[in-house]
């Protein structure tokens, strides 16, 4: 299982998605959380937040991508094991492949379950542990 | 010596691989791979007979090829990829990356995008994936209605969200629109709020919903091989909201039954080759 104390970076352009993402994690007893609308939002609140020890972001944004987001977090020595997960309503293999290959850590297909985002959790605990 | 041979056919480059993929033979591939890139072929298929070990060090190496033929609007394929190795790519989800194929003209480049039609095979994704995202976002079973030709603007809506649709040849769009009280009990159920107007929490909620079926059911057409874009929408509210759409694209409504009652998507489009 995984520490739920930790701080929990939630990007999303929609307040909805993240309103969505927030009422997911709380039932799983996290608590502490840090809100971006955009990639570049985000940067800013990671620099600001160095003890994040999750970040659940959006692929499709304006001004900064989740994958590009993705791309400035790997490539910084801080954030280069920092678990990340990408929340898509697009499932085509070429961009799963494509956050892979940047260093992704799992993926959430949207619509999901409550169920279907604790999986995915455990999965990329167990994939970082 | 390369370990990886080399051979020009029809426009085609063909590579041959080495048994094993691992981290040495990724990064030999790697650098190799910029000469293949300057030979004048349209294709390039990488001959996976005799691998028996693909590491995801060769993923990588195999996606920046794809990326730089992709910019010289050039395609690559697999072929004679074992069946378990074929399984690893899958789960690995690098399967369309890699686009195995049976055989030597069935590339990607081998058949144009498919221009859609207002038919069931376009229609369908959207009718799934209306219904799958209602009844795990909003966890409300919806039933999508009999598809009509849309003859004018729909009454009483309050809130709708709008997408542009594009793809090759292709002009078109898609619009989620809703009456006040229906989507005040959507959202209701959604998130166990009761709201009495529409705000702009209510707002940004249906363009979320509309993104989620646009996202599930252009994934589907790609597979069948249309080419979708990205695309990002916009909302309408106010007290009772008309949608023009051009009126002069076909066009067509399918009303959605949901227990507080009905709301509408309507898909215009006009092929423009």
């Amino acid at each position: 299982m995984f520490d739920t104390k930790i701080k929990v970076l939630i990007v999303d352009d929609m307040t909805t998605m993240r309103k969505l993402t927030k009422k997911s994690l709380m039932n799983m007893g996290f608590s502490v959380f840090v809100e971006a609308s955009d990639g570049q939002d985000a940067w800013g609140k990671l620099n600001e937040n160095v003890d994040t020890g999750l970040v659940i972001s959006d692929w499709n944004m304006p001004k900064c991508t989740g994958l590009e987001l993705l791309k400035r977090v790997r490539s910084d020595s801080r954030f280069k094991k920092l678990p990340f997960v990408l929340l898509t309503a697009e499932g085509e293999q070429s961009q799963v492949a494509q956050a892979i290959s940047v260093g992704v850590d799992n993926y959430i297909l949207k619509p999901f379950t409550h169920d279907n985002f604790v999986e995915k959790l455990e999965q990329t605990y167990k994939k970082v542990a | 010596m390369s370990k990886f041979k080399i051979e020009i056919r029809d426009k085609t480059i063909f590579v041959a691989c080495p048994a094993q993929l691992d981290k040495m033979n990724a990064d030999i591939f790697s650098c190799e791979s910029k000469a293949w890139l300057l030979q004048p072929a349209e294709n390039l298929v990488i001959d996976f007979s005799g691998v028996t070990e693909i590491s995801n060090c060769f993923y990588k190496s195999v996606l920046q090829l794809k990326a730089a033929l992709k910019r010289d609007s050039k395609c690559l394929s697999s072929i004679n990829l074992s069946p378990g190795l074929l399984h690893q790519l899958h789960d690995d989800g690098v399967n369309q990356a890699f686009h195995p194929i049976e055989k030597v003209g069935n590339g990607p480049c081998a058949s144009k995008h498919k221009t859609p039609e207002l038919n069931v095979e376009f229609l369908n994704p959207f009718l799934s994936a209306i219904m799958k995202t209602f009844e795990v976002q909003c966890h409300m079973p919806v039933k999508v209605l009999k598809p009509q030709p849309k003859k004018g603007p729909i009454a009483d809506i309050a809130l709708a969200g709008v997408l542009s649709l594009i793809s090759n040849g292709f002009s078109g769009s898609i619009v989620l629109s809703f009456p006040k009280d229906v989507f005040l009990k959507i959202y209701e159920n959604m998130f166990n709020e009761v709201h009495a107007e529409i705000t702009h929490e209510l707002e940004d909620a249906a363009a979320e919903l509309l993104n989620i079926i646009y996202g599930q059911a252009k994934t589907d057409l790609n597979q069948k091989g249309y080419n979708f874009q990205k695309a990002l929408p916009t909302v309408l509210a106010g007290e009772k909201i008309t949608v023009h759409q051009s009126g002069i694209k076909p066009a067509v409504v399918l009303p959605v039954e949901c227990a507080p009652g009905i709301f509408y998507v309507e898909i215009e489009f006009e092929n423009i080759i």
